[in-house]
């Protein structure tokens, strides 16, 4: 059994550069909340090995797979401005809505910070929400170390020893043996959760552990 | 066919029989019918899987013989397979593994064919085809046995030439072939998929979303969820 799958409680696996991510919160807190669940946080970062490869235009399927990819985008976009709306964001600073490319591995070495200094649940909603809020709603997209160390400040976070934290390298090793972890566990998307020792990748399915975790009562989720 | 409506709004579903995913949205997707009192509009999107998610085939035992999946599509596929089994097992739907990928394009034109029958023989065809199909007992890639499932699902084939046969060979191909380019440059590349004037949900866990727009849009958007929508 690997380490995630013992994990006790609800483990949330982000990235910070997610729209989709950013969205699952408020029902991710709902059910931790309803059902009493204690709370475990791992960061996740998009890696190329996990992207569907391009296309070759050698490849006899070329076209259609090129025109499958467009179907795909345009829903998705049309996927995040449904996500964006149910954040109530109309534009990000005045900018027309998208999704950051790329967000620096920074963010996610805060949120390894709070597991490593053990800060209570709040100070991680704190600091996630905020980062979120950053991200998404003030397109900040890279973000410093020491931006990172204020919104750990802010967030009620011990932040002593967090920069020497991401300075010796300790962080990124701690980032890769989540990824590590998330993948030898069969996880690539985020939001991602472990729950029961059963793997979820999507807020579709918070409504299954909810009435998993509440004891099967009334007709399941379909 | 009767296409009429009961309701100012048309809903379009597009389905394939080899998705798992499709077959589990089935039930809460009729659901919308007797809700809403509308006739859904249903239509095959035969996927390509191998092009996106490569090819495999295995043997009696489940073991990989052949493969051209790299380690991500492979995540993908067993992830996927894993989910859907999950949800089905709560509503004792068998899902049984897959040996290969299958070719479902004859499948299609036969929900096409029944689909000129009328709302029930479509029904009853979408059915008939589903739950043998996904226990294993039921080859869509035989065009007897997508004619005997018409038959059986009250197909009158008597006034076409040939009957299925014929149809499949010629006319149901070249709609089915058709409309497989014209689905695709519509956007809809995925099953199920749901359009609702000019909305286009992809994924069952849009339901409480096609239900909000059936219901007038009432309140905010609901967020994306596989729901509780059917009696157990």
């Amino acid at each position: 059994m690997s380490g995630l799958q013992s994990n006790t409680g609800l483990t949330f696996c982000i990235e910070f550069n997610s729209l989709a991510s950013y969205v699952a919160l408020s029902g991710t807190r709902k059910l931790v909340q309803d059902r009493g669940l204690e709370m475990h946080w791992l960061p996740m970062i998009k890696e190329t090995d996990y992207t569907p490869a391009k296309i070759s235009p050698d490849d006899p399927l070329a076209e259609y797979k090129e025109r499958r990819a467009r179907a795909r985008r345009n829903n998705r976009q049309r996927e995040m401005e449904r996500d964006y709306e149910l954040l109530g964001i109309a534009d990000v600073d005045g900018n027309a809505l998208s999704e950051p490319a790329n967000v620096n591995d920074n963010a996610n070495y805060g949120l390894l910070w709070l597991t490593k200094t053990e800060a209570g649940p709040e100070v991680f909603w704190n600091y996630v929400e905020s980062v979120y809020s950053s991200v998404f709603r003030k397109a900040a997209g890279n973000v410093s170390v020491s931006h990172i160390a204020d919104l750990l400040n802010e967030s009620d976070a011990e932040v002593a020893g967090f920069e020497e934290f991401v300075g010796s390298g300790s962080a990124a090793q701690k980032q890769k043996s989540a990824m590590d972890q998330i993948h030898e566990f069969g996880l690539f998307q985020s939001p991602a959760y472990i729950c029961r020792g059963e793997k979820y990748q999507g807020r579709q399915h918070l409504p299954l552990m909810h009435w998993l975790l509440g004891g099967r009562e009334g007709n399941p989720p379909v | 066919m009767n296409t009429e409506l009961k309701t100012a709004q048309k809903l379009e579903v597009y389905i394939d029989f080899k998705s798992p995913y499709a077959y589990i949205a089935k039930d809460a997707t009729y659901a919308l019918e007797a809700e809403f009192g509308i006739e859904i509009d249903w239509y095959p999107l035969t996927l390509n899987i191998g092009s996106y998610l490569g090819t495999a085939k295995t043997n009696k035992t489940g073991k990989v013989i052949e493969s051209n999946r790299s380690g991500f599509q492979w995540m993908a596929v067993k992830y996927a397979y894993m989910d859907a089994r999950r949800y089905a097992s709560l509503r004792n739907i068998t899902l049984r593994g897959t040996q290969k990928i299958w070719d479902t394009s004859l499948s299609g034109i036969g929900l096409l064919f029944a689909k000129l029958q009328g709302h029930d023989v479509l029904k009853n065809y979408i059915d008939l085809i589903y739950e043998p199909f996904w226990k294993r007992e039921l080859d869509l890639e035989d065009i007897k046995v997508v004619s005997n499932v018409l038959e059986k699902a009250g197909a009158d084939t008597s006034g076409f030439e040939d009957g299925f046969e014929a149809y499949a060979a010629g006319e149901g191909r070249e709609i089915h072939d058709q409309l497989q380019e014209d689905i695709l440059d519509r956007g809809y590349f995925g099953v199920p998929t749901y359009v609702l004037d000019d909305e286009v949900y992809f994924g069952r866990e849009h339901l409480p979303r096609v239900r909000w727009q059936l219901g007038g849009r009432n309140g905010p958007l609901p967020d994306i969820a596989n729901d509780t929508v059917l009696a157990s």
